[in-house]
């Protein structure tokens, strides 16, 4: 049996907002497995960059844990974060750096040596089709090479697990394919994959597995195949849409 | 783990004095503007509106607390900018590395740019100066002391301020209602025993504003002459005004950020 490279077990997060107590995850339980694409669906407010956000160490839950490779991230939280890589849905690149002084840095961030650091760049460079923008200033830069240098800086220090918070937001549809291949390219890699989106198209070619979130609660995890048998429809956009119905007739 | 965070604590440094090198000369052009128009005012235009000669250094020297907080106030704005819009933190939060040492990157990062270009500038300026800098008994070893501690406790300050404020807020109302009664009720721009003469409350006043100390500390260290707060004092008191201040930090980062 397949063990999991990362065990999310009853996380709760509650926030605090104006006097009023927000529970933004409920008791949120999911396994993710090596070399697995998971997207994370759910409409706004569902609790996706929360729990994606919880997974990348940047806030801590309420409640509930989070193991990895078997231990709790939490008791060795330097050896985790090596062993991922963060694409978050802001462009939050360095604007004062180039796309390959950015990558240098990253590399030296996660302790990379020289000749490392030097082999990744010109990996990566050359994967994500980045070498000929290798000395531009990232203001240069249009959306869809910002976001492939996001990809390239998370994946500098060879993670064992990638987040992905909507990765194709706003870009050109050709440029979307192609970040799709990269993505599928991460899988062959055996590196295991968080997708949060709100492209459903994107979620069914990608994912091996969808969990859907609403009100943050997981409504539902399943391959995306089963889930079309089951439901008997052909695309995930119809049967996401059906799901929504339910769960807010289930709410009333 | 104490090597593998100091080798990360320094590429982030080294991150730092990369971008401020790239601009270093922009920088001190606008410091020198400023520097020459200190030295002008003190040097030239005070005597002449009557201002003793002896109170002509220690004026100058209080005004190198302007570039300081410029570039405290620039430090802040980043990253006040960087928490509302490019986020470049979140990424940072995700090094592996102890969120302490990421937040005393900062700090650091500060001391050392404000290091390198506000001491040229005193030291231009001090010469500029030249029969008017007349160093008494001059505290040639408390001097670096306080000068750190001035710029480490800025350094803090201007952190807290940027965690502690809404992005609206330090935009609109920072400078007036913090940064310039902070800046009129200190003994930066008077000297503190003068203040005190002139208005004892106005002198307990400035006893309670860091920025007093910073100025009158390096005030003492330079010219070591006892009208003014000595510098043994001063550096506890900015030390003291650091611990403040990183408490007042760590609870604006957990409730602005809350990170692990």
């Amino acid at each position: 049996m397949r063990r999991p490279i990362l065990e999310i077990k009853n996380v709760t997060k509650l926030y605090r907002d104006k006097g009023k107590t927000i529970r933004a995850l409920n008791d949120v339980s999911l396994d993710l497995y090596p070399g697995e694409i998971l997207g994370l669906l759910g409409v706004n407010g569902a609790g996706k960059t929360t729990l994606s956000s919880i997974i990348a160490t940047l806030h801590p839950p309420t409640s509930g844990t989070i193991l990895f490779e078997g231990h709790s991230i939490y008791k060795n939280i330097i050896s985790y974060r090596k062993a991922l890589g963060l694409c978050p849905q802001r462009q939050n690149l360095d604007t004062f750096l180039t796309v390959r002084e950015n990558l240098v840095f990253a590399g030296k961030y996660f302790l990379l040596s020289e000749q490392e650091i030097k082999e990744r760049l010109d990996i990566l460079l050359s994967q994500l089709q980045l070498t000929k923008y290798a000395d531009f200033s990232i203001r240069a830069l249009s959306g869809g090479t910002k976001q492939r240098v996001l990809i390239a800086r998370a994946l500098m220090h060879n993670p064992k697990i990638v987040i992905l918070d909507e990765p194709t937001v706003g870009l050109d549809p050709d440029i979307r394919r192609s970040l799709w291949d990269q993505i599928l390219k991460l899988k062959a890699m055996g590196i295991s994959v968080i997708l949060t989106t709100h492209y459903l198209d994107e979620a069914e070619y990608l994912s091996d597995r969808i969990c859907i979130l609403h009100e943050g609660s997981i409504r539902l995890i399943e391959s995306v195949k089963a889930l079309k048998e089951q439901r008997g429809m052909q695309t995930l956009e119809n049967i996401f849409i059906e799901l929504l119905q339910e769960y807010r007739e289930q709410e009333c | 783990m104490l090597t593998n965070n100091m080798r990360i604590f320094g590429a982030l440094l080294q991150r730092d004095i990369k971008v401020l090198f790239s601009n270093f000369g922009s920088r001190m052009i606008d410091n020198v503007i400023v520097v020459s128009i200190n030295v002008f005012l003190y040097r030239y235009l005070a005597p002449l509106l009557g201002m003793p000669a002896h109170l002509v250094a220690p004026s100058y020297i209080g005004s190198i607390m302007m570039p300081m907080v410029f570039i405290g106030f620039s430090l802040a704005r980043n990253m006040m900018v960087d928490l509302h819009y490019s986020s470049v933190i979140e990424y940072k939060l995700t090094l592996p590395l102890p969120k302490k040492w990421l937040f005393a990157s900062y700090i650091v990062s500060f001391m050392i740019e404000a290091a390198l270009i506000t001491i040229p500038l005193l030291t231009i300026g001090i010469f500029l100066l030249g029969d008017f800098y007349v160093p008494v008994a001059p505290h040639w070893f408390a001097t670096p002391i306080v000068y750190a501690c001035s710029l480490f406790f800025l350094g803090t300050f201007f952190l807290f301020l940027s965690f502690n404020y809404s992005y609206e807020w330090f935009e609109q109302n920072l400078w007036a209602r913090r940064l310039s009664p902070m800046f009129c009720f200190s003994a930066t721009f008077y000297v503190w025993h003068r203040i005190y003469a002139a208005s004892p409350i106005f002198g307990g006043l400035a006893l309670l504003n860091p920025f007093s100390y910073i100025a009158e500390g390096i005030r003492s260290g330079l010219l070591g002459n006892s009208e003014f707060i000595w510098v043994w004092y001063c550096i506890p008191a900015l030390l003291f005004a650091s611990i403040l201040s990183i408490l007042g930090l760590t609870v604006a980062i957990k409730k602005r950020i809350d990170p692990v």
